[in-house]
């Protein structure tokens, strides 16, 4: 039986750049292997801003299509990672920012707290798994309160779980710049979320 | 606030220490997550790679795509000189030629870049297409045929990862992401 070539590209383990650098000369193969590496992270970074899963699944969708488009302008001796989520928030930007109002979001982690909460009741899901689920929404709601040179890096950061360097890179940003702002959202959020004397947490 | 909601906060702080205890010089490996979906990234890229193929043909073979890169590259470099080749002033966002539609020169001072693409709402925000070409001055320009009577956003992309706005732009807007872009209204 012929080996799939996308599972060798796995198993070999190549590095992103390098990847990305075939792909950018055609090989279909290892920018799927690439868009493997990240969907989850893409999806992560998209669900936190839009706050819907089919939403989400559509932006982490179409920012791996714009990247395969846009993969002449790719620098292959630049991080991936940077690259790629360069482009997904400004998917995002473009095509669902005026959609994802705070009210909007406010609305359906609100729905989706109930549909959790609606599981755990009926035992239908073990518990830690829902609380983790709520908890994730919890989360995303107090995120989505941040102001936004706040908001991204801890996006890509506690969500995509980018490390700081590429977070920096995605956004433009400086390392000390990105660190900064990790640290005082960080500071928010645990005010937020820490907070149990107020339903907002104000 | 009951203790329900209480020990979901909790939990939600519990998430942010875990990324945090992992450290910030490296990233979080795929399987340690706490918010991604090993399913929902599995359809998204077999939704991309579906999108894809019913694009561009892709897996049609490698060389294909290839020779489909190189073609509408040489289209675009030769309307591309064309519209320079009509353009009179290094002013940014000077108007060519009046009339509907308006043609629109982008102009970005980058002596030290090695290659600069402009990234608009025009074009979906991908760059692919749009690369400025660089003057012996140092100036990067690309001259683009866009409607008037409408808004328009952009930014210049350099060296493939620097999103940066226009310094000579008229007006800038927060890109609800942390930056700024530029903001161009004809």
């Amino acid at each position: 039986m012929r080996a799939d070539p996308c599972y060798i590209l796995h198993a070999m383990r190549i590095d992103d750049e390098t990847l990305a650098a075939r792909a950018k000369d055609g090989d279909e193969r290892a920018f799927e292997e690439l868009a493997l590496r990240y969907a989850k992270r893409l999806y992560a970074f998209c669900r936190a801003r839009l706050g819907s899963d089919e939403d989400a699944k559509d932006a982490a969708q179409d920012a791996l299509v714009r990247a395969y488009r846009s993969l002449p302008s790719y620098d292959s001796s630049k991080p991936w990672s940077a690259w790629l989520f360069s482009i997904a928030a400004n998917r995002v930007k473009s095509r669902y920012a005026a959609s994802a109002s705070a009210e909007r979001l406010a609305v359906k982690a609100a729905a989706e707290r109930a549909i959790a909460d609606e599981a755990v009741a009926e035992g239908s899901g073990p518990e830690a798994e829902a609380l983790r689920a709520l908890a994730a929404e919890e989360l995303r709601s107090a995120v989505a309160g941040l102001p936004a040179s706040l908001r991204s890096p801890v996006e890509l950061y506690y969500f995509a779980g980018l490390d700081v360097a590429s977070t920096a890179a995605a956004l433009g940003l400086g390392l000390e710049a990105v660190k900064s702002r990790l640290l005082r959202a960080r500071r928010r959020l645990g005010r937020i979320l820490g907070d149990t004397a107020q339903p907002d947490g104000r | 606030m009951d203790d329900r909601r209480v020990e979901i906060r909790k939990a939600a702080l519990r998430m942010l220490d875990e990324r945090d205890g992992l450290g910030g010089s490296s990233p979080v490996p795929p399987e340690a997550l706490p918010f991604g979906d090993d399913e929902a990234g599995r359809a998204v890229v077999g939704r991309a790679m579906a999108a894809l193929r019913s694009m561009d043909g892709v897996g049609s073979g490698y060389e294909g795509r290839a020779a489909k890169l190189r073609g509408s590259r040489i289209a675009w470099l030769a309307a591309a000189a064309a519209l320079v080749a009509v353009a009179s002033s290094a002013l940014t966002l000077a108007f060519v030629r009046r009339g509907s539609p308006a043609e629109v020169r982008f102009v970005l001072e980058a002596p030290d870049a090695t290659s600069v693409w402009l990234a608009a709402d025009f074009n979906d925000w991908s760059p692919s297409g749009y690369e400025l070409e660089k003057a012996p001055d140092g100036t990067w320009s690309i001259t683009v045929r866009l409607r008037r009577g409408a808004s328009y956003s952009y930014n210049f992309v350099i060296d493939g990862e620097r999103w940066v706005a226009d310094p000579a732009a008229p007006s800038g807007l927060d890109d609800g992401l942390g930056g700024v872009c530029s903001s161009l209204s004809l």
